[in-house]
Formats: C-alpha cells, structure tokens, sequence
C-alpha cells in the first residue's frame, strides 16, 4: 500500500505494508538511516523520533499511522549539526560508540521544547533511553549546557 | 442415650443409603443419542478440524512444547492442579477405545465411558449445546485424522477425600444444563447461527460470563441478563460480550468486532491475555461469516445501563510543561508508556491500542491492567503472521508500586472511571502469574 | 625495539605524489607478486606497492589511515592526535579513514605487523608500536614539507618552523603547508626523523580532543553496519540452532513463498569440524565457526523478517537440551569446584599444610552468570559474492580477523576479497572473533551476486552470543594472628573457553605466602562464550575482592584499610596509592543515615602477574538500600592507575562509562537457560541501567604513577564496581551477595516493611 509521510517537512512516499513500523519505512523505504534499530520493541529509544511535537519510538509505530502527522528525524533536526543539542554534543564529547545517540539528542530536543530549563528529575522522565557505553553523566551534563546556551 | 444411639443408627442407614444412592447417581452413564450408533464413514479432515477449532480443544488439551491434543496442561484450580487429558486416538492413554457415544457423553456430559465425573473445567456444560452433526465431526477429526500419542495422563494434585468425583454430579444437576441448543424461531437464521457458535463450541461464557460461589456460570444464553457480562478469571478480566450498548463493545461497529476475531485487531483494541490465546488457536482460523453471525448475535444482547465513557482532553494537556509536581503515575506513563501510547492514550492505527476507554480499563477489577503491564502481551498471529507490535513485560523492571502508581493513573486518566490499584493488588498478581514469554505460540493440531 | 627500527628494516618509508597532487606518507616494499593480479582495492596512483599511513591534499586537508575500528573508545581519534603532534597540523584538518586490511595483506602485513594479531583490534591505540608507527610517518612529512619550502625560499630547512598548519621563517616568510604539498611528495631525505621525545610533547597528553566523528553522529550521516546501501541491496532475516549445536531439521518455504518481498530462503549448514585454516587468522577460526541457521531473504528487512517469524522450522536441539535450567548448570559449575580442580595455575608454599596448621579459616563460594553484552546495533553484516568475489562490510571489531573469515568461508583467494569496516555500534568484545561476519557470509553465499544485509534481530543477538561465561569460584584462607591471609586456596571453574587467563591479572595471591590457584572445565556445557569487557577479569575480581572482604570481617578490620595492609606487599605502588586516594576523597570512615554504606574493591586489568603492568583501579560505590530490599547506587569513586593517560577527557568518559557498565553486570545481568535455549531476548527481561539509575560518578586522577606506560581503560572500571557494590550490601543488610546479578537476591532487612 502507498502512503505519503511528511518527513523533515517533505511529502515522502512510502509503499509498504500497513504494518510496516516507520522505523523500517524510513530506514529501509526512505534510507533514512540516521534512526537507529536498537530493540524493535521501544524499550531501548535509539528509534525515537519526534511526531508531531512529542518524542515517539519508531519501531512501534505503524506507517499506517503515519500519514498526516509531521515525521522530523535526526537528519531534519538539523542537517549541518547547527542544532544547539548537536553542538554541544560535539563539544563535550558526549557519544561514545554513538549508535544510541540519535536518540538521545530527539529525546533531549522534545524534553528542551516542552521543558527549555529541565531539572535532573525532568531529564530522568525525558530521557529514558538506553545507552550501552554509559554515556548518561556527559548527556545530562550537555542538556544542561545546551538549556543555558538556549537562555543566553 | 439410647434412643438417641437408635436414633442415630437410623440416620447412618439412610445416610449410608442416601451415598451409596448418590454414588450410583455419581457413577451412572447418562443416555447419549449415539448409544448403539456406529460411527459413520471418515469424514473430510476439515469437517471435525473446524470444529476442533471453533471449540479451540488444543488451547486446553495441548501443552506448547508438547504433541498436539496429547494433555498434560496443568490447570490451576483452589483444591490444587489438575491437568487436561490426553484425547488423541491412543488406545492406553488417549480415546482410541472410545465409542462415539462414549465420546459424546465426554463432550456433552461431562462423563468417562467409566462413569467418572469429568471436573467442570471442561466446559461441558456449554458443549451440551453443540449439535449431534458437531459432535461426530469431532469424533471423526479425534478418530481418524490426530495422530495417537502415548502420553500418560499426569496425575490430579488433589487430594482424598476433595479427589473423589461422584459428588461432581450433584454440582452437574444444580448447575450444568444438558438441553441442547433451541433456535430461537423469532431470530434469523444469521443471528441463530452466532447464538449456537458464541454459546456451544466457541464457549464464550467460560470466561465472559460472571461465576456464582460453586464456580457455575451465571447463565448459558441470552435469556440470563449475566451471561456474558463480563468476568474476572485466571488474573485478566473477560469484558462483557453484550454489544447492544454501552461501552466496550457496545461503542463496536459489527465489522470491527469481525476484524478483531479474525485479525486480532480492531481500532478498539488488540486481543491480550487469554483472548490472544483464544484468537490464535480459535477465532482466527474461523470463517467470515461465522464470525459475522456471533458478532451479530452480539451485537443483539441487551446490556445493563453503566456510565458512558467520554474522552476527557485534559491528560493529555497536563503533560505540558514539566511534570515535576505531577503525580508518580503521569511521572512514569511519561517515562515509560508515552512513546508508544502517546499522551493522548488514542490507538496508533490499529497496532498500538488505545489506553482511553476499553473496557480493561473501566472495570472495577484492575486484573487486566496490572497483569499487562507485569507480564506485557504474546504475539498475535493473523493469518500464519505473528505481529511484532507487542507489549513487553515490565515486571523486571518496575516494582510493585510503582505499577500500581502507572495503573492507577492509566484507569483514572483521559475519562477512564477505574479505581486505585494498591501494590497489594500486584504483588499478588506477580506471584500468581508467569514470565512473559516472546515465543510465538500457535498450537499446531497435526 | 621500537617500531621504528622494524619499519626501517621491513619496508623503507617513502612519499608519493597522490590522486591531484597529495603528499602520501607510507610505507614501500616488495609486493607480494600473487596479489598484484588482481587490485580490487582502491589504489593509490600507480604504485601498488605503497601503503600510506596519511595524506596531505593539496589544499592541505589531512587524512589518517587506522587499522582500529572504533566502537566508541576513541582510537580513530587517538591517532589523528599522533599525526597532529608530529605534523603540526591544524586539529580541524584531520579527517580518519580505514585501513583497508586487504592491502595489509597484499603488502605481507604492514599495517598488521604493528600490534601483532591486534594489529587491527578496537583497543590499545596508545601502545607504543602503534604510536611510534604514526609519529614516525608524520614527522617524516613535517621534515618533507619543510625541506621544500627551504629550497623554495633559500633557506636552511632546520630553520624552519612547522605550527597549526603553517610553514614560517624568521625571514617572514610563510605559507600553508597545501603550498608545499606537491614538492614535498618529491623530497627525499638524508634521514628520516625520530618521533619526539614525550617530553616535548605539546598535543599528546596536554589536549583533549573530542571524537573527531561526533559531528556525523549527531547528524545521523555515520554509517555504522546496519546503514550501509550498497545498490541492489537485499535484506536476510536470520534464524540460528535455538539450542547451541542444535541443527537444523526441516522447515517449509512453501508456507512463505508468496509473502510480499520474499525471494529466497538460505540454510547455513554447520561448519565442518576440522576444516583447514585457508589463510593464517589473528584468533583461531575455531571461535568464528558458524551452527546450524536458516535465514530468510527479501526486498526489505520487515517483510523478510516477518516472514521467517511465519516459517514452519524444525530443529533438532542437540545435546544441549539436556540443561532443563540454569540451576542445572550452576550446580555443575560448583561441583566443579567442590573437588581438586584439573589445571593448577599457580602453587606457591604449602597451602595444605597451612590449613592443617589451624586458627581462623574463611571458604566461601561465588558465582557469576552468563551475560550478553547487548550492543545497541544489533548483530549485522552486509556481503555481496560472486565466483571470483567478494565485497563485506561489516562493523567489526578486529576489521582483519572479518577479512579472514570471509576468506575462509567462500574459500576464494585473499586478493578476491574486500572488505569495508563500518562504524560500530558498541562492541564490549562481542564483534572481535569475526562468526557474526563469517555467517553473513554464509547466507550471501547462498543468494550470491547482490548485496545481502543479513540483520540478527535484538532477540538473535542475545540469544546466540558469546557471553561473559558461568564461572564458579571456591574461597578458602587461613589467617594470621595479624589477621592478615597466610594461605590462599582458589577453585575456579567455567564451560569451555572461560577465561582462565584472566586469573594472572591480580595481586592478591601472590602477596600471600601460600597459595594455590585450580581451575576446572566443565565440558559438557554448550553455550558459547566469549570476551566480554574484561574477559575473566570481571569474575576474578568478584572472586578475590570479595573473598578479602570476608576476610576482613573475619579479622574486624576496615575494608580498606585491611587492602592497604595486604597490597602494600605488592611491588607496584600503584595499588596502595589508589586506596589512600579513595580514602581521601570518597568520603570514607564520614557517618552515613542507616541503610547506606559504602564498599571498595581494587583490581588490575592487564599485568599478567608483573607489577607496573596494566591499569589497576580501585572504587568505592556508596549505597542505599531499602529495607524491602531495593538497591540504589548514589555515588562511585573511581581512582586508577594506568601509568599515564594520553586524552584526559577521553579516559574520564570511557572510566564513567566502564563504572556504570560494570554496576550493570553486577546488579542487573544475567541470562537463563530453558532446555537448552536462553531465555532472555531484549531489554524488557535484561534491564539496563537507565538516565535515572545512574549514580554520581566521581574519577580521580590522583591515583595515576606516572610510570611510563599508556595503559588501557575500557576494560579496568568493569571489575571492581560489583565487588565494591556487594561490600556496601552486605554492610547495609548483613546478607553478602555472593553471586550475580545482585537483584536476584532478596535484599530486604529490619523486617523488610517498607
């Protein structure tokens, strides 16, 4: 089946079956690959992605839900890395083997847009993802670097 | 003192009279349409196998790493476990030497060829309405078309005297009807043919119908204003069946409850616990207008007035903003749930259920709630093709309260009318209840 | 000998003039004829006998050929920081690029050569071969670049300074180096230069430069395994023996051939035991042999995947199935250690004889799990073969050992292979024997001539590993009047390939005068293991650390004052110092509320029973615990020694990370076993630590000796944190968690309400 998905503010076309999650349609279908295939059932968060406004697991998301909705992925929160989060990312050395990291910046950008000033206990709830290399002490560090940055 | 010594002798010999009257009553094989019978020609295999599926016997009679129909599933009941019986054509251990009267009087009574009573989780009491064509088709499919397994029956874990089965009968005269099914004249052919599926084979009442003290079912068709109105059993709450109003179903086009017996989904709901395990081994293998006719059939059934659930938008703007103040449920249903089930709690499709609304969620019992989320859900296999949109587990990962904080907030969120969930309530579910598990489980039958 | 004087006599350093005029610094030698036919790599200009370990362009962008895979360790960057030290060079000029190991082997290992059979391994980028390697090549470029620009302005070359990328002499002359580029490629020199002395080091040691690739993380443009889409390209869901060592029976396609996408499905059929080697491999092949797998092929992932979930498939499980549980084989395990073990690993003194002698005897038993070391990227490899090749691209973490495997499974010739690393995502040891490459492999085989993307799904991934291995452990000492052990006895036991190795990597028994270490295989369990972020190491430090501990409450002496008194017999100072650090700045000794305590452990990664040898680490967790019985790690002091440190920044990430990976595996990780077959799949029933579990971490430098060595880091944190958790437990509920993972104990104390 054919369905039209807004991503990064383009009308994409995407022919698969309904139950197709969208982290397969943009990864497979799209060769958006920046969202990342971590578990396949939203336990892990390296497929987040922000529909709409709110922080979404890919995987368990079926394209047939996607239509009419607005799709932004890590390559539309900002392709040349001008995106706040993605500078202080790089700045303070925050990936270690990255893979999990797409996520945790669409995470940490939903949680700035609701939140600009979050709280340790605000970051805790928003960002739940899982990263193996243990990089949680530099992305809590680097979202409230980004908050101060955001502020100034 | 010695009057009262005769007096008492006398009362021990019509006690000991009214027993051994009660155990030939116990004992005694009731009368079966088939007696002297000899079953006729093998039928097609798909004649007794559809049946075996509308009855969904593998669901009970199989264990999931077992041979298909050869017992051995241990059933939990308040006197200790009992297991389902080996029914395939072994001679030993199976029904290979069973007449199709025998047979029958199993299916429909409640009764071995020996005169044992069977225990009444068999739903005999709901197979007293299959037809004598059904009946002989299953005796068919069990004869000649399963292959015989030389599987001992595991012994029943009660114990002497709760063991002894003849006074089974008395509960079988109070409680289990034994008229077979009546058309209602006044119906349609269409809404008879649902009545007959929902009722006999498809035993929906074993689950949806509310239970009395002795464990009876609260009415066999729609004549009884229970019968199907929902029921709390083995730790998920069966919601009601009667579709004519109200909510759950009642807010259910006939159509989509089609889609959700033959697909297992509908834009209301996913089916979970045992009805995942009914629709994989049952509904799903059904026709369409089989499933047409119990739908409509209902669709027909009156219901209870209860509060209508509304929506109520205001959850959903509360997550705004930060949560710090909020409560430890909207904290986690954030933290944990909101990236599949959105803040709104609305359905994805029709892969990702809504949390707004379905009756699981509006029932007095949290059963439902709690056990999803401790033991998440299997998977749902739709035409051969089991999904991955599942619900995981997070009995590992969550403590006691802290479920009971998310189920609290998920039942009293977006208009839904549940009650508080204690940490009582899930400790003792977590005890009661299994590990979840990913495997895919259809039970084979060949 | 330095690796310096090996390149020197192996091969002679030389420039070329690269694609539009690049300084190409590498390494020239015979080529080995036979590979000169064939060329499937990209060449550089004409010269097939070059290897270049960096480039200078014309416009004076730089890049650096690595042999190491990074999986987030940061050895790519650890090597543009010795071209950058060498080259002056400005930092933002440096880009990375792989070092393809087809072209080491057609030119006899001249990457490889440098680390031996770790010549291409994710780890030890600050070894010294390594280092020396790069700087030599970078100043031999420095000295060409300057030698150009000397002749250009008539001046004397050693005159020149080289600074961020600029050529300048007092004469005020100056230029960038990308104006000298070409006439350096032409210089030869008289000599060629020395690497700096550390001394004069001013980039090494001093800068901390972040991961030179997080912009194209941040940006999702890196292409790790899963990413890559070369044209044409099909995906392979794969389903592997259940049962390790179970085969494959039967299965139906016919129930599956007419789903969307599906084309093809593929029998991977066990390796045949005893196959020859084809070609001389970095590990033995034995770790990379491929089981019994079907896989199923289609146009995308989801629908092959799908599609192999509805597959009618028949294994037969094999003799594994005879585990029914994990209980089963824990059993097996400490039976194992209940008697005399098999191999004696090290005998000092009469340990008996001690025994006999009386007084205060502590035994005790431990055990640690399986555990997996679920990466984030799931287990993947993409592989296009035809009859005379084949193209791999594989997020390995030994990007030589996945270019064997492919050799050795299509049994083409070496020249005929190709093979492209990827970005990594995590490795933690499970990417670094090549068997997820080698059964890609297998699968494109058999569905050769386009691109096959074979995906392990997560529950795959976790299910088939080579995990962090069951080991049992037998505690006994005898203490002293001054309470301190004067003999030692261990039993350690695991399946085949546990680490036994890994016993060499502490102190403790050889500071005690009598001591005897046995270790045992238990045969007959099937599951595979393999190295996970420690090999050993992880376990051994349970062991002993909380072995010294017990004996510490048995001698009522304070836990870390009790280890001073036992490591200060040790020759590496290191050990001692470590603790007095911690003591200082963990708050140790200052009051807690009930229900915290804090515990500390030490441990060595690496020195092979030599002091001044890896990187020994101590650290002390400070915890709470409920009196139901819930555990929370509020703060972890970690302080190390591993000589010196190259990339400040870049040790202190990989020390938080390491801590927070080793609590993992000590509260969180285990896997069970059900006939035969883990049950674990995903993270729903293997917690992870998460955003808000995560403690405080504090790491302290203080510890370090200044002995002059670089030693490694990912590894040491893992070690110590779990022992050091167990200790605060035990102070906190009186029940000392002798196995892992902690959260299966039951915890609870004072009555356990809450």
């Amino acid at each position: 089946m054919a369905f039209t998905l807004n991503v990064n503010g383009t009308d994409m076309e995407v022919d698969a079956a309904p139950e197709t999650p969208l982290l397969w349609a943009l990864r497979d279908h799209l060769r958006l690959t920046g969202t990342k295939f971590g578990c396949g059932i939203a336990q892990c968060g390296a497929c987040t992605v922000d529909i709409d406004g709110v922080a979404t697991r890919s995987c368990q998301f079926p394209v047939e839900a996607a239509e009419g909705v607005k799709i932004t992925t890590i390559e539309g929160l900002g392709a040349e890395g001008e995106h706040v989060l993605q500078k202080v990312w790089t700045e303070m050395n925050v990936p270690q083997c990255g893979y999990c990291q797409s996520g945790m910046v669409m995470a940490a950008a939903a949680l700035l847009k609701d939140i600009p000033e979050p709280s340790d206990a605000d970051i805790d709830l928003y960002v739940d993802n899982i990263c193996r290399c243990g990089t949680y002490p530099r992305v809590r560090q680097a979202i409230h670097r980004a908050a101060e940055l955001l502020k100034a | 003192m010695r009057a009262f010594a005769r007096w008492f002798a006398r009362l021990a010999v019509v006690a000991v009279a009214a027993v051994v009257a009660a155990y030939w009553y116990g004992t005694r094989l009731p009368s079966s349409p088939f007696d002297g019978v000899q079953a006729a020609a093998a039928m097609p295999l798909e004649t007794g196998q559809y049946a075996a599926r509308v009855s969904d016997c593998v669901a009970c009679h199989s264990t999931h790493d077992g041979q298909p129909f050869a017992g051995g599933l241990e059933m939990g009941t308040p006197l200790g476990s009992i297991h389902a019986t080996n029914i395939t054509p072994d001679p030993e251990h199976g029904i290979g030497n069973y007449s199709l009267a025998d047979f029958d009087r199993a299916v429909r009574r409640g009764v071995a060829p020996d005169g044992r009573r069977l225990y009444p989780a068999m739903p005999y009491p709901s197979y007293a309405k299959l037809s004598d064509e059904d009946v002989a088709a299953l005796y068919d499919y069990f004869m000649n078309h399963v292959e015989p397994v030389a599987q001992p029956n595991p012994p029943s874990e009660i114990a002497w005297p709760l063991n002894i089965r003849w006074p089974i009968e008395a509960w079988n005269i109070a409680f289990a009807p034994t008229d077979s099914f009546e058309p209602d004249p006044e119906q349609s052919d269409f809404w008879n043919r649902g009545a007959y599926l929902v009722q006999a084979g498809g035993h929906c009442g074993s689950c949806h119908s509310p239970r009395g003290v002795a464990m009876n079912e609260q009415g066999y068709d729609e004549t009884d204003p229970a019968f199907l109105s929902g029921a709390l059993l083995d730790g998920w709450y069966a919601p009601p069946l009667r579709g004519g109003s109200g909510n759950g179903i009642g807010r259910w086009s006939e159509d989509e409850l089609v889609a959700f017996l033959k697909q297992g989904r509908n834009e209301h709901g996913v089916v979970f616990g045992s009805m995942m395990e009914a629709f994989n081994n049952s509904t799903a293998f059904m026709t369409e207008a089989d499933l047409r006719a119990m739908a409509h059939y209902m669709k027909s059934l009156p219901r209870a007035s209860e509060p209508l659930w509304e929506y109520d938008e205001t959850t959903t703007a509360s997550f705004a903003g930060g949560m710090a103040e909020a409560q430890p449920g909207a904290q986690l249903y954030l933290q944990k749930c909101s990236y599949c089930h959105g803040r709104d709690g609305q359905n994805r499709g029709t892969f990702i259920p809504p949390l707004a609304g379905p009756s699981s969620v509006l029932a007095d019992t949290p059963a439902s709630v709690i056990n999803i989320i401790l033991n998440g859900a299997g998977r749902v296999v739709s035409d051969g093709v089991p999904d991955s949109y599942r619900m995981p587990p997070y009995r590992v990962q969550l403590t006691d309260r802290e479920i009971a904080d998310l189920a609290t907030f998920v039942r009293t969120s977006w208009g839904n009318t549940g009650d508080a969930v204690t940490p009582e309530e899930v400790r003792e579910l977590r005890e009661r209840t299994d590990p979840f598990s990913d495997r895919v489980i259809v039970l084979q039958m060949r | 000998m330095t690796e310096h004087m090996k390149l020197s006599r192996r091969g002679f350093i030389s420039t070329m003039l690269g694609t539009g005029g690049a300084l190409v610094m590498g390494l020239s030698r015979p080529v080995v004829a036979a590979t000169l036919g064939a060329k499937p790599w990209d060449s550089f200009g004409e010269g097939a006998a070059f290897t270049p370990w960096l480039q200078i362009d014309p416009t004076g962008k730089v890049t650096v050929y690595v042999t190491h895979p990074d999986i987030g360790n940061g050895v790519v960057t650890q090597a543009c920081s010795y071209i950058r030290e060498e080259l002056a060079c400005r930092w933002e000029d440096i880009r990375a690029e792989y070092a393809a190991p087809e072209r080491d082997h057609a030119l006899g290992g001249v990457y490889s050569e440098v680390g031996g059979p770790l010549g291409y391994f994710s780890g030890r980028s600050t070894f010294e071969d390594r280092r020396t390697a790069y700087m030599t090549a970078a100043a031999g470029a420095r000295e060409r670049l300057k030698a150009a620009a000397a002749e250009a302005w008539g001046v004397d070359a050693s005159e020149i300074t080289a600074e961020e990328g600029v050529l300048s002499h007092a004469s005020g002359q100056s230029a960038p180096y990308a104006e000298f580029v070409a006439a350096a490629a032409a210089v030869t020199l008289a000599e060629e230069p020395a690497p700096k002395p550390r001394e004069e080091w001013t980039f090494l040691t001093k800068a901390s430069p972040a991961k030179i690739q997080i912009p194209e993380i941040v940006t999702g443009r890196a292409v790790y395994g899963l990413d890559v889409r070369p044209p044409g390209m099909v995906y392979a869901a794969l389903r592997q023996s259940p049962v390790m060592g179970g085969q494959l029976v039967s299965y139906d396609f016919e129930a599956i051939r007419d789903m969307p996408g599906v084309r093809a499905v593929v029998e991977v059929k066990p390796t045949e035991p005893g196959e020859p080697d084809r070609i001389k491999p970095a590990f033995p092949l034995g770790a990379s042999v491929t089981g019994s797998a079907i896989a199923v092929i289609a146009d995308h992932y989801w629908q092959a995947r799908t599609a192999l979930d509805a597959l009618p498939v028949v294994w037969d499980d094999g003799p594994g199935a005879k585990w029914l549980n994990i209980e089963m084989m824990e059993e097996a395990a400490m039976a194992a250690v209940r008697a005399p073990g098999e191999t004696v690993e090290l005998s000092v003194g009469d340990v008996a004889a001690e025994f006999e002698a009386g007084g205060t005897v502590v035994e005790a038993e431990y055990l640690t799990p399986y555990c997996d070391h679920v990466q984030l990227e799931p287990l993947n490899c993409t592989a296009l073969i035809t009859e005379n090749s084949a193209e791999v691209w594989a997020p390995a973490q030994h990007t030589q050992q996945a270019f064997f495997v492919t050799v050795q499974e299509t049994g083409l010739a070496p020249e005929q292979v190709k093979l492209h690393q990827t970005y990594v995502g995590g490795g933690f040891g499970r990417r670094v024997f090549g068997d997820d490459t080698r059964m890609a492999v297998a699968v494109a085989k058999g569905y050769p001539g386009v691109p096959v993307q074979v995906i392990w799904s997560r529950e795959e991934s976790v299910r088939q590993g080579r995990y962090r291995p069951l080991m049992g452990a037998h505690m006994k000492a005898r203490l002293d009047d001054d309470g301190l052990p004067s003999a030692l006895q261990m039993r350690v036991s695991g399946g085949p390939g546990f680490f036994s190795n890994g016993l060499a990597n502490t102190a403790f028994p050889l500071v005690v005068p009598n001591a005897q270490i046995e270790s045992t295989v238990v045969r007959d369990f099937h599951i595979k293991a393999g190295p996970l972020r420690g090999p050993g190491y992880n376990s051994f430090v349970f062991f002993h650390e909380s072995f010294i501990d017990e004996l510490a409450e048995a001698a009522g002496a304070d836990p870390l004052d009790y280890r001073i008194r036992i490591y200060e017999k040790w020759e590496d100072e290191g050990w001692v110092k470590i603790l007095n650090v911690l003591k200082e700045k963990s708050g140790w000794g200052t009051p807690l509320p009930t229900g915290q305590a804090r515990g500390v452990a030490i441990g060595n990664w690496g020195m092979g029973g030599r002091p001044q040898h890896g990187t020994t680490l101590g650290a002390v967790v400070h915890a709470e615990v409920s009196t139901e019985g819930r555990v929370k790690v509020h703060r972890i002091d970690v302080a190390f020694d591993s000589g010196r440190v190259m990339n400040r920044d870049a040790v202190q990430v990989q020390l938080e990370g390491g801590a927070i990976f080793g609590l993992n595996l000590a509260m969180n990780e285990k896997l069970n076993v059900q006939n035969g077959r883990i049950v674990e799949g995903n993270y729903d029933e293997y917690p992870l630590i998460r955003m808000a579990d995560t403690p405080e971490i504090h790491i302290h430098f203080e510890g370090l000796t200044d002995h002059d060595r670089y030693d490694e880091i990912g590894e040491p944190p893992v070690g110590p944190v779990g022992p050091a958790l167990a200790s605060a437990i035990a102070q906190i509920t009186g029940k000392r968690p002798r196995s892992q993972p902690y959260r299966e104990h039951d915890l609870s104390w004072g009555g356990g309400e809450a």
